[in-house]
């Protein structure tokens, strides 16, 4: 299959969407890559989110060397015209590099302004969150070339009282702070979450993350394009296939990529494998935090036969190794196809009393519903994507908007999304459920074209020319998932620029929204709802305050005080 | 041998410390004690704090930002213990850790700041392996255990 590119867009973008625009150049598959000056960014932020309902994807920063920095904006505009993204670009110099806030238009660039200014240094001016966000708080500057953002004087409202995402002032009267984390074994990746109560209910909450901070990004750009996949894929090792797919989408992005129709397939057979795995461990670990232990063993069982079809096909259980630029490594044989299927089937079948066992189940009813509240319109505003999102009835699905280099034509497989308008923990258990027969139904027909057709797996690699961008999108489990590559002026085989940003990190801005009103011993399950992937969101503290009214909790007595809590309300 | 060390490796208790791998051996680990594999029927136990725990499994190559918690969580861990590095993250730093020029933010395997016992190379090592690694990690515990017995 190739991936053609609408002629006519580049002027639309010039004459709707950017008239301010310096120079637009048309990228491949309809991303329109705009050079604008740095003072108009926020004046054309304002007007896509808020004319348009255009969705910023991610902010980010390109390091141009000796001439200084490249600000690089993507947003989305699939709602308007068909897979169209517009890449927004603008230069500032080197000494002193500082940029106008976008964040006070979308939250959603809050979280990447705070990246942006510890790896690059460059400075948010405005930002209403200037923290460090994977150094730890307390570091002295933020790197050689920036300065630091002001420090709030004595007797201000210091960081501490600052905990208010999306505009929510903490009460500071007879409230209690306690930490969890960073060391704890319930989530077992590091992160600190602070919330303040008053008595049982949480009145202000406050999320640090960056102790898996592990500098991928940057070992990538140093070791090329080929063994970059492999870099990609262990990003993180539960949605592993949705690194390794989203990288080679974004590379095959860079040159004019013809793609074979059966390695189209073969990708999206294991990536909907891969979100069905994903989707029970995390049914799993929900029902292990409220306390619901059959839910836990039902499900990893069920999980283990997954993984059996996935090993049989990859040879692998968790890094699969199978993507290639231009295709997949391996070819699936037609009798372990029929094979397959005929796992599939019954696995189908046992998913499904799945549903109405999580549906109806008194103690899952009672621990989820109206927990951990999410509007729609919260939702917008504050980036959440995925099934985060779509619990709040909000229809995104990158497979259907933008799909990646994978088989997902509606034409050819027959699919749907699945929202829900709970708004709540509950909501997102029920989308969860109801993906897993969506993801089989689309594993079935892969799996079925796979036994009758035969063809190439890859096509030969082509030569990756030099400056040209490329962006990979993609539905992981947790939701969308950007690869952003841009190559070198000069080498063939280097990226300039590698950006990752995931899903988990966009949900995890919002955690504090939800856990704000919730009780404290909800506080984990609220957590759980997002399917937090720390080592996605870091890729890349010991903060102890101690002062008179900080107390610590582990991790233990809050599942144990989760546990106790009354069944019925 | 004394009934304590006896008991000690009937039913060895574990404590999982995550130190900034890509969780792909996490899960293997969790997958272990799930249904399928089911190390639980040979006593083998997560506890939630090290300082229950016999045996110390880490996954993960170290970043810099971890330090300072996996000392302390070896620490806590009483003694006799045995660590046990499952992946190939904890045995050797795997694809993160580089020499020149230097990952910033990788410090490299665990053994770098704490004593290894068991290796459990493979990227990720299937449950079986780790079941493996576990199980050649008690007879360490044993080995262990009677030489603190005789010393008292």
């Amino acid at each position: 299959m190739k991936y053609s590119a609408d002629a006519g867009l580049v002027d639309y973008v010039r004459q709707e969407l950017v008239p301010e625009g310096l120079d637009f150049n048309a990228l491949r598959e309809n991303r329109i890559a705009v050079k604008i000056n740095a003072a108009d960014a926020v004046t054309i932020a304002d007007r896509f989110v808020n004319k348009y309902k255009a969705r910023l994807i991610h902010e980010t920063a390109v390091d141009l060397e000796g001439s200084g920095f490249e600000m690089v904006y993507i947003y989305d505009f699939s709602m308007l015209k068909e897979r169209l993204v517009v890449v927004l670009e603008a230069k500032i110099p080197k000494e002193n590099p500082s940029i106008a806030s976008i964040a006070n238009i979308t939250w959603s660039a809050s979280w990447a302004e705070r990246e942006i200014h510890d790896l690059l240094g460059i400075n948010p001016i405005g930002t209403p969150d200037p923290r460090k966000q994977f150094l730890p708080y307390e570091w002295p500057n933020a790197t050689e070339s920036g300065t630091a953002p002001a420090q709030p004087e004595k007797g201000e409202k210091g960081v501490k009282d600052m905990w208010i995402p999306l505009g929510i002032a903490p009460k500071d009267s007879y409230a209690t702070l306690i930490p969890i984390g960073p060391y704890h074994p319930g989530v077992i990746e590091g992160q600190t979450v602070y919330v303040k109560v008053e008595g049982e209910t949480v009145v202000s909450a406050d999320i640090k993350t960056g102790y898996h901070h592990r500098g991928i990004q940057k070992l990538i750009e140093r070791r090329g394009y080929h063994k970059g996949v492999f870099a990609a894929e262990r990003v993180c090792g539960i949605c592993s296939p949705h690194h390794g797919l989203t990288y080679v989408t974004a590379c095959e992005n860079l040159y004019e990529a013809e793609i074979p129709d059966r390695a189209l397939y073969i990708r999206s057979l294991l990536l909907e494998l891969n979100r069905i795995h994903s989707h029970l461990l995390w049914i799993g670990v929900v029902a292990d935090v409220i306390g619901w232990k059959t839910g836990f063993h039902l499900t990893w069982g069920l999980r283990e036969r997954v993984m059996d079809i996935i090993e049989a096909i990859t040879g692998n259980r968790v890094n699969y190794g199978i993507w290639r630029i231009g295709g997949v490594s391996r070819d699936v044989s037609q009798e372990l196809a029929e094979k397959a299927l005929k796992t599939v089937v019954p696995l189908k079948a046992e998913m499904a009393a799945l549903l109405p066992l999580v549906a109806a189940h008194s103690v899952v009813q009672s621990r989820l519903i109206n927990v951990g509240p999410l509007s729609q319109a919260e939702a917008f505003d504050g980036g959440a994507v995925g099934p985060v999102a779509r619990a709040s009835n909000w229809k995104i699905d990158v497979r259907a908007d933008n799909s990646p280099h994978a088989m997902y034509d509606p034409k050819k497989i027959n699919w749907q999304v699945i929202t829900d308008d709970h708004n709540d923990t509950f909501g997102r258990t029920l989308v969860r459920v109801k993906e897993l027969l969506v993801s089989s139904d689309i594993v079935a027909q892969c799996l079925e074209y796979l036994v009758k057709n035969a063809g190439e797996v890859i096509n030969e690699p082509k030569m990756i020319p030099v400056n040209s961008e490329g962006i990979g999108l993609n539905e992981a489990p947790r939701g969308e998932l950007v690869h952003y590559v841009r190559a070198s002026e000069y080498n063939n085989n280097l990226p300039q620029a590698y950006r990752i940003r995931t899903p988990s990190y966009r949900n995890n801005a919002v955690i504090p929204k939800m856990l704000v009103g919730a009780n404290l011993a909800d506080v984990p399950v609220v957590m759980g709802s997002t399917d937090q992937c720390l080592a996605c969101t870091d890729r890349v503290e010991i903060i102890n305050e101690k002062d008179g009214s900080v107390s610590s909790m582990t991790w233990d007595q809050l599942l144990a005080m989760s546990r106790r809590a009354k069944v019925i309300r | 041998m004394g009934i304590i060390n006896r008991a000690r490796i009937y039913s060895p208790w574990l404590y999982h410390m995550h130190c900034g791998g890509c969780n792909g051996c996490d899960i293997e680990t969790l997958a272990a004690l799930a249904p399928r594999f089911d190390a639980e029927r040979f006593g083998i136990q997560l506890v939630a704090s090290p300082r229950h725990a016999d045996i110390l499994v880490t996954t993960g190559c170290v970043p810099k930002q971890f330090i300072p918690m996996v000392k302390r969580v070896y620490e806590q861990v009483p003694d006799p213990k045995v660590v046990v590095a499952v992946g190939g993250c904890a045995c050797g730093g795997s694809l993160f850790y580089d020499e020149d020029p230097e990952n910033y933010a990788i410090l490299g395997s665990a053994d770098l700041l704490i004593p290894v016992d068991v290796y459990v190379p493979g990227c990720a090592p299937k449950p079986e392996q780790i079941i493996n690694g576990i199980v050649q990690g008690i007879l360490k515990l044993a080995e262990k255990g009677a030489k603190k017995d005789a010393k008292q």
